[in-house]
């Protein structure tokens, strides 16, 4: 099974897998230009994510290991989300009872969220599983699943 | 009191929330400062907030929170040092049309306000806003009328008027009715046609469905 693997803490790997070490790369910011959707359909202007967007596309399972960072995600995963919206088609549909927008390709993969636990209270830490379990619902990813890690099993 | 109202749209005075702004002050007697996020060190801004009594953070909605150079700003907040009230209060236009997309960063937004100690004026949504700067501003009249009236209650109480706020995050939910209205052929292909005609103005509407990341 293609795994791939987006983190932010842990040092692992798993052999033929691609790693985007998110505590290493600043991804560049979405500027909100829309060329992606309507000037070079499918392709961003930037191109640091030339290999993550062909990886994430052609994983089966993509496993994110997260800090957590003033109750929410970081800024640096907030920007990779940003940067997401090439995968998507700008047309929505409505078919779910809500907006959404199209798949651009025909497969999403798996997700499965590693956090590092550092919640001040139960409403943040839920208010940050909501998050992106809404977030890559929207995504088209059809098996999403969250794993808190305690405080002290931090490497 | 002292208000900064920061915009936090990647494409800073070119986009929807600069227009969201702009029409917030024609509400105001005294237009207030704007700076922009995007052309801030988010370290120095952090601690130059800790200046105002009220913050006033408009923002468009991306991927169902707050964009990421705005996370990056709030990374960085801190309590004030010497515990001054400081009150922030937020404005967010976003594409779909159900206000509901953006209900995790309401909530977010809140929590953030507590953990900072700051008094939470509340969040103003309003959805299907994405065509604000693209279409002609006679579509979006009523709304500019309304974010005008939003400023001059600010200017007087100092807060968001709650009928405004109400009115502008309608519809919170889609009803099963517009569901079945938006995901009939005719209004589907209407919806289409803004995207189909920006297509093929740039030369690409053969290329839409591409894949180039396989």
């Amino acid at each position: 099974m293609k795994t791939m693997i987006v983190r932010e803490y842990h040092d692992f790997f798993l052999p033929d897998s691609y790693i985007l070490d998110l505590s290493d790369q600043k991804i560049k910011g979405c500027t909100g230009c829309w060329t992606c959707w309507w000037k070079t359909p499918g392709r961003c202007i930037h191109h640091d994510l030339d290999f993550f967007y062909h990886h994430y596309i052609t994983s089966e399972k993509v496993s994110f290991y997260l800090t957590v960072s003033q109750g929410f995600v970081s800024g640096n995963l907030k920007t990779l989300f940003d940067r997401m919206i090439p995968l998507f088609l700008p047309y929505t549909n409505y078919a779910s009872g809500e907006s959404m927008h199209d798949k651009r390709y025909d497969r999403y993969p798996d997700i499965e969220i590693h956090y590092y636990d550092t919640f001040l209270d139960a409403a943040e830490k839920k208010i940050f599983e909501d998050y992106l379990q809404r977030t890559f619902y929207q995504f088209h990813s059809k098996n999403i699943s969250l794993i808190g890690e305690m405080r002290d099993v931090r490497p | 009191m002292k208000t900064l109202i920061l915009n936090g749209s990647p494409r800073a005075d070119h986009g929807n929330t600069q227009l969201f702004i702009d029409h917030f002050q024609s509400g105001l007697t005294r237009p207030l400062s704007v700076r922009y996020i995007l052309r801030e060190n988010p370290e120095k801004l952090a601690l130059e907030m800790h200046d105002y009594d009220t913050i006033l953070l408009v923002m468009p909605l991306y991927i169902h929170a707050m964009p990421g150079i705005v996370m990056k700003l709030f990374e960085k907040l801190k309590p004030h040092p010497t515990n001054h009230k400081i009150k922030i209060g937020f404005i967010v236009q976003a594409g779909f049309i159900e206000s509901s997309t953006a209900r995790f960063l309401e909530q977010y937004l809140s929590s953030l306000a507590n953990r900072l100690n700051y008094t939470y004026l509340g969040t103003v949504i309003k959805g299907d806003a994405a065509a604000c700067s693209i279409l002609p501003h006679f579509f979006f009249g009523k709304l500019f009328k309304q974010l005008k009236a939003l400023g001059a209650y600010y200017e007087k109480n100092g807060s968001f008027n709650p009928l405004l706020v109400t009115k502008l995050g309608y519809p919170v939910d889609l009803s099963k009715f517009q569901v079945r209205l938006l995901e009939s052929p005719l209004v589907k292909r209407l919806n289409q046609i803004g995207w189909n005609w920006i297509l093929k103005r740039n030369g690409c509407f053969e290329n839409r469905f591409d894949q180039p990341y396989l």
